[in-house]
């Protein structure tokens, strides 16, 4: 029977990813579990030096864990890692990972300015405020995943699972600005630029450079279930 | 509010804020969607409410000693220049 990663591993993996942040969260709570315990347990009486001592344990502690752990967590959501511990995500993610496939995420994920923050790196949201309003984002999936997908087996969920608004040209064009030679050089890409920067024509459409999963379609491509007799 | 009441106020927040570095925690080593959201909302939240309820204390501990009075008194007692 193959081993089954549990929390030894996964702790392995994040510390790998995020050693200070990670230490840093742990050793402070810590140091604030340990204040807290003694606390209860030797039930002092509440002298100056004991609130001053408490202050570390109910404040200054948690509150560092807290925001190590907070950056730890943040930043541990943009790995590849994260995207695709839920099961339906798993054929986007084996894909991306796959040296021999020439899709548009492979190609990326290959590409070390996106790396291991492949998925991140192409669906966040443009803008100011990007990681925040990507990850306000992401809670739907969530939401969606342990309401619906949690039970749905991968290949159905392959049909159904589509992108909540049609992928935004901005994301590409954060690296692809459209100005220079080599890009402009391409006959489509001149005669089209600005259909392209109107969002009129997408860059992962199907005749340009999409589908960007070997298994991601239009809208209106989706299986569509025939009604019963 | 009498010491003793005080001080079972704190003991109660401790064991929240106890249980809150737990989950804090479990965010931290095993970052799964699930387990990031209950660190980052429910965790968060009894730290915090914990952490209020200490500071809570220490007010009503400084009060009761009659601290602020003395504060307001120490300044008003100040002859003028």
């Amino acid at each position: 029977m193959p081993p089954t990663p549990g929390l030894a591993a996964a702790s392995e993996a994040v510390l790998g990813m995020h050693p200070y942040m990670v230490t840093t969260a742990i050793v402070c709570a810590v140091f604030a579990a340990v204040i807290l315990i003694w606390f209860l347990w030797r039930k002092p009486v509440l002298t100056g030096p004991v609130k001053l001592v408490l202050l570390f344990g109910f404040g200054v502690f948690p509150i560092a864990s807290a925001a190590s752990g907070n950056v730890a967590g943040f930043e541990h959501t943009k790995h590849r890692r994260f995207c695709g511990s839920c099961h339906v995500m798993g054929p986007y993610r084996a894909d991306a990972e796959n040296l021999q496939s020439v899709s548009l995420a492979a190609v990326h994920a290959r590409n070390e300015e996106f790396g291991d923050d492949n998925c991140y790196e192409c669906h966040q949201d443009y803008g100011a405020f990007s990681t925040i309003m990507t990850k306000l984002g992401g809670m739907r999936h969530v939401y969606e995943y342990y309401t619906h997908y949690h039970k749905v087996d991968v290949k159905t969920a392959l049909d159904e699972i589509e992108l909540y608004k049609p992928f935004a040209n901005a994301s590409c064009m954060r690296c692809h600005s459209g100005q220079g030679k080599v890009w402009l050089a391409v006959p489509d890409h001149h005669s089209g630029v600005e259909d392209v920067r109107s969002g009129r024509v997408s860059c992962v459409g199907q005749g340009c450079h999409g589908p960007a999963h070997p298994f991601s379609k239009p809208k209106h491509q989706l299986t569509k279930k025939e009604p019963a007799p | 509010m009498t010491q003793a009441r005080l001080l079972q106020a704190l003991r109660i927040s401790a064991v929240a804020a106890l249980l809150a570095l737990a989950l804090m925690i479990w965010g931290v080593l095993d970052p799964h969607p699930i387990s990031l959201v209950i660190a980052m909302s429910v965790g968060q939240m009894l730290g915090t409410a914990s952490f209020v309820v200490f500071l809570a204390v220490v007010f009503f501990d400084l009060r009761s000693a009659n601290v602020f009075g003395n504060v307001v008194r120490r300044f008003s007692d100040k002859p003028r220049a």
